[in-house]
């Protein structure tokens, strides 16, 4: 064990024991963490800023009865920690009650996920992360283009507690790269990114190569009308897309009737078909793909769950509470899902079109209707034509409104891979699909 | 340099606010600035400032009929940023002991080192004088002293008030403390204490028709402010009855907007947002370079355009200000200890300035920064944000009703919705909370489904009618993302309503193609 996670645990341990003592006969759930991140900025095929950055963080809560208060601190030093614990059992002697707080929990079992942490990650040095930059930008940089881009690297330890024998937490590492390719003229602009939680899968020449390819492909624009096309999503798209179906998953609202998965009367769709059979949503910690800690924000196991299977929606998100209420088991917060890889590549997506748009990424998206999961975003960083099933050259940007439900009902093929993106958490694949509303031409590169 | 009491007297003097003990005059903290401005001059630093900077956020927050969250984060601890050979290094830990200075002020020299073979042009600073001052938000009530359970309390009898209403069973409300205390000293001798709090105060009411599914939102337009919480009882916050409540209803059950062009009258709820978005982000001098290519975007504002583009009708006059009094970007000095003010980016319509940091100024022939760096907090390194953004009121213009009663046809928005803007800032689309039409001079009934969607600068140079004074409002939001890793920025936006014409309003369940 590290100094870190020894002075971690010490730390964890006198908040419970002290909380014990200042509030009898009070519940304590402590969540902590140690941590350190490096980051170097580029843009202009330069460094702009970087960082090296420490992080202590501490959360006490107290459930006296049914009042709960929480209140978190940067300081994991004695005196610090005691003055937490004087604050958070002063605060929640006053807070009202809170008639649906759920009992902290006890000693939990989890699943191994040894992908969480990568100690070559944990080890990287500001000039291996200089390197890393470099690789970025150096492919732009050769065939005067102009990069800009981000490298950040975390490394640590967090710790989940409770008065009721809670010992949860590990060391954990993340990695994320990202780099644009622009044109000088800035009439072309290309991205790729990827966060990871290993070293090894992070190849930051590869990326920087095929930003500057996209980056010179997209130069040349010509002019496409708005209207309903045939697209195809790259992963990237997908992704950032499918976390507004992910994040509207609650069963509570949806038998509260707010939510697209509402029906009357306090149904809902769980056990409807709402798309074709090759289309499958879940959440796995222990995927491959998407690795993340085996407990949730309050400590519940993760584990693999299915909401989406072959087309039909076969569960809803379930708190804590809402699970006690209507006797049922509660779901994990989940970070990060899985959509089901299909088969064929990109290439093969695109042979099926003929005649659509292929869409590299989406920018500033957000929710219009939560009703129908409807939409807003743009397209960025590469919009090209597609006819007779190849890719004939890029166009401008649109702005979108669609349906994320709708998109995926109108989904006739999901590629296999690649599915990796930004976020280490999601992995989703390229997909296909029908009448995808262009509402409207961006005028931006 | 020594942290003397005597300064800091010498700055509650100069500022006139009596209270704004801070902890200057606390020798560890002393010790801990003088540890990182020694270690960067010895290690080779030519310029290097120290920031302790401590945040405070208290939320309570009520679900329907009990508390869903009553929770107090702090986060404390020292940043050192340095200088060397023209590159950037920046370190921090919340440990704020002279020793931790000194180790953080080492990697932030070894950094910037090491990005030494990245670096193709050294940063160069303009010009700032040293300065020792200190300032505070003016306010009477500190919200953090006002008992938990009464902010509780209050949040509960408003949703009581909203839920009272027939066909809504959901309400929510919470309100937000926020405290940011920072003591600035730089190698060139500057020591800025500031301490600033902000309020921001919510409530929702949710309609739902269980026999059709449908249900309806409606959120209060009330803003966040740099304020204390005398401001809150005098917002209308502590008396909002049941009408949001009724919006809701009658929102659910009003007509569907029929799609087109048309003339808008935007309420100062929902335009500030519209400004924030195709006039703040654009006038970032950062973005319009490509510093920010790899995630906020670019901008259309390039330096080119300066004094030349016509970015607005002359109705227009957008200006930058952290000096006004309630505005969340409001301070006496930036956080690389320039003093903040007020200037012109829209001057009757002329694109005509930028916001700029130090580093920045010298880039378009500047020689002078307009003082808009910022960091979010102890762990991030500062960089050039968003001041406060605001459009000039004509002061011979009209108020909102008069405007009202001057359209023959359109559709009055207000408050905020869904939003979104493409990486350059062209392509927008907005939504509100409530929609009305206006017919003959009007209004005619409420409608939904709304959106309108508009380029930046056709936008700008359609606005036919700028608002006077009366209604003019300081709008803002709390938390605006920019940089890598993303820091959150507050921000505010002064404006009276205005009317734009052309403006393409959309169906978004469909009517026409949305």
């Amino acid at each position: 064990m590290s100094a870190e996670a020894k002075r971690l645990d010490a730390a964890v341990q006198r908040v419970v024991e002290r909380s014990k003592r200042a509030v009898k006969g009070a519940q304590v759930f402590v969540r902590a963490g140690v941590s350190n991140e490096k980051n170097v900025r580029l843009a202009l095929n330069r460094v702009t800023t970087s960082g090296d950055v420490d992080r202590e963080t501490v959360s006490l809560t107290l459930l006296l009865g049914a009042r709960v208060a929480t209140a978190t601190s940067s300081a994991l030093d004695g005196a610090g920690l005691d003055e937490l614990v004087e604050r958070v059992a002063a605060l929640v002697k006053v807070a009202p009650e809170d008639p649906e707080a759920q009992p902290v929990l006890a000693s939990q079992r989890y699943l191994n996920v040894p992908g969480v942490f990568d100690p070559a990650v944990a080890g990287l040095s500001a000039g291996q992360l200089a390197a890393l930059a470099r690789a970025l930008v150096e492919p732009s940089r050769s065939q005067g283009l102009l990069a800009a881009g981000f490298v950040h690297v975390g490394s640590g330890v967090e710790r989940l507690a409770s008065s009721a024998g809670l010992w949860a937490g590990g060391p954990v590492t993340s990695l994320s790269v990202s780099v644009t390719a622009r044109t000088a003229d800035g009439q072309g602009s290309g991205r790729e990114a990827l966060g990871a939680r290993a070293l090894a899968k992070v190849d930051a020449a590869r990326l920087g190569k095929l930003a500057a390819q996209t980056a010179v492909a997209s130069a040349k624009r010509s002019a496409l009308a708005p209207g309903r096309y045939s697209v195809v999503l790259e992963a990237p798209a997908v992704q950032s897309l499918l976390g507004f179906f992910m994040g509207s998953l609650d069963e509570r609202e949806a038998e509260e009737g707010r939510s697209f998965f509402s029906l009357p009367n306090g149904q809902t769709k769980v056990g409807q078909r709402l798309f074709g059979e090759h289309v499958g949503l879940s959440v796995d910690p222990a995927s491959p793909w998407t690795p993340c800690t085996p407990w949730d924000l309050e400590g519940l196991p993760r584990a693999r769950v299915d909401f989406v299977k072959g087309g039909v929606l076969t569960q809803l998100a379930r708190s804590r509470f809402w699970a006690a209420k209507h006797r049922r088991a509660p779901t994990a917060q989940f970070d990060g899902f899985v959509l089901s890889p299909g088969r064929g590549t990109v290439e093969e997506l695109i042979a099926g079109v003929k005649r659509g748009v292929l869409i590299k990424r989406c920018w500033y998206t957000n929710f219009v209707d939560p009703k129908t999961l409807l939409v807003t975003g743009l397209t960025r960083d590469g919009t090209f034509v597609i006819e007779d099933g190849k890719v004939a050259g890029a166009v401008n940007a649109f702005r979108f409104n669609e349906s994320v439900a709708g998109l995926l009902e109108r989904c006739d093929a999901i590629a296999a891979g690649p599915g990796e993106g930004d976020d280490a958490s999601v992995y989703a694949p390229a997909l296909r699909t029908q009448e995808f509303n262009l509402a409207s031409v961006s005028d931006a590169v | 340099m020594k942290l003397s009491r005597r300064a800091l007297l010498g700055g509650l003097a100069t500022a006139g606010f009596a209270d704004a003990k801070g902890l200057l005059v606390e020798a560890a903290l002393s010790d801990a600035v003088n540890a990182a401005l020694d270690a960067a001059k010895r290690g080779g630093a030519q310029y290097a400032d120290v920031r302790l900077h401590r945040r405070r956020s208290q939320d309570v927050a009520v679900r329907d009929d009990h508390v869903e969250r009553v929770s107090d984060v702090e986060s404390y601890g020292v940043g050192v940023r340095v200088l060397v050979d023209g590159v950037w290094g920046f370190a921090a830990s919340p440990i704020t002991t002279a020793a931790a200075s000194r180790d953080v002020t080492r990697r932030a020299l070894a950094l910037a080192r090491a990005n030494k073979e990245l670096s193709l042009e050294p940063v160069v600073l303009s010009p700032s004088p040293a300065r020792t001052d200190v300032w505070q938000t003016a306010l009477t009530k500190d919200p953090f002293r006002i008992p938990v359970e009464d902010k509780a309390e209050l949040l509960l009898e408003l949703c009581r008030r909203l839920r009272a209403v027939k066909g809504v069973p959901f309400a929510n409300a919470h309100v937000s403390s926020r405290l940011e205390w920072k003591l600035f000293a730089s190698s060139e001798g500057s020591l800025l204490e500031q301490r600033i709090v902000r309020m921001g105060p919510g409530a929702h009411a949710t309609a739902v028709d269980p026999a059709t599914g449908e249900f309806m939102s409606r959120a209060w337009e009330g803003q966040p402010r740099q304020a204390g919480w005398e401001w809150l009882e005098a917002s209308g916050f502590t008396a909002l009855d049941g009408r949001l409540a009724e919006d809701a209803v009658e929102k659910l059950r009003a007509p569907s907007v029929e799609p087109g062009r048309k003339t808008v009258v935007l309420a100062p709820t929902n335009l500030f947002l519209t400004i924030h978005e195709s006039v703040g982000h654009p006038t970032e001098l950062d973005r319009a370079l490509g510093h920010e290519a790899n995630f906020a975007g670019t901008s259309f504002a390039t330096p080119n355009h300066l004094g030349k583009l016509d970015y607005a009708s002359p109705a227009v006059t957008l200006f930058a200000d952290r000096t006004v009094p309630g505005g969340l970007a409001s301070c006496a000095y930036d956080d690389d200890g320039v003093p903040t003010g007020r200037w012109n980016l829209v001057e009757k319509g002329k694109f005509v300035g930028y916001q700029t940091t130090r580093e920045q100024a010298g880039w378009i022939g500047e020689g002078a920064s307009r003082g808009c760096s910022y960091a979010q907090d102890y762990a991030s390194v500062a960089f050039q944000r968003m001041p406060n953004v605001s459009l000039a009121p004509d002061e011979k213009g009209p108020s909102l009703a008069q405007l009202i009663a001057e359209t023959d046809d359109g559709l009055l928005i207000s408050g905020s919705g869904s939003w979104s803007i493409d990486h350059q800032r062209y392509n927008f689309q907005f939504s509100g909370q409530t929609f009305h039409a206006i017919k003959r001079g009007k209004l005619a009934g409420m409608v939904r489904d709304v959106a309108y969607q508009s380029n930046s600068l056709d936008f700008w140079r359609g606005c036919e009618r700028v608002g006077g004074p009366q209604d003019f409002a300081l709008c803002g939001v709390f938390d605006d993302g920019k940089g890598e890793p993303m820091q959150s920025n507050p921000v505010s936006h002064a404006c009276p309503p205005a009317r734009f014409k052309g403006v393409n309003v959309l169906n978004t369940r469909g009517k026409g193609r949305p």
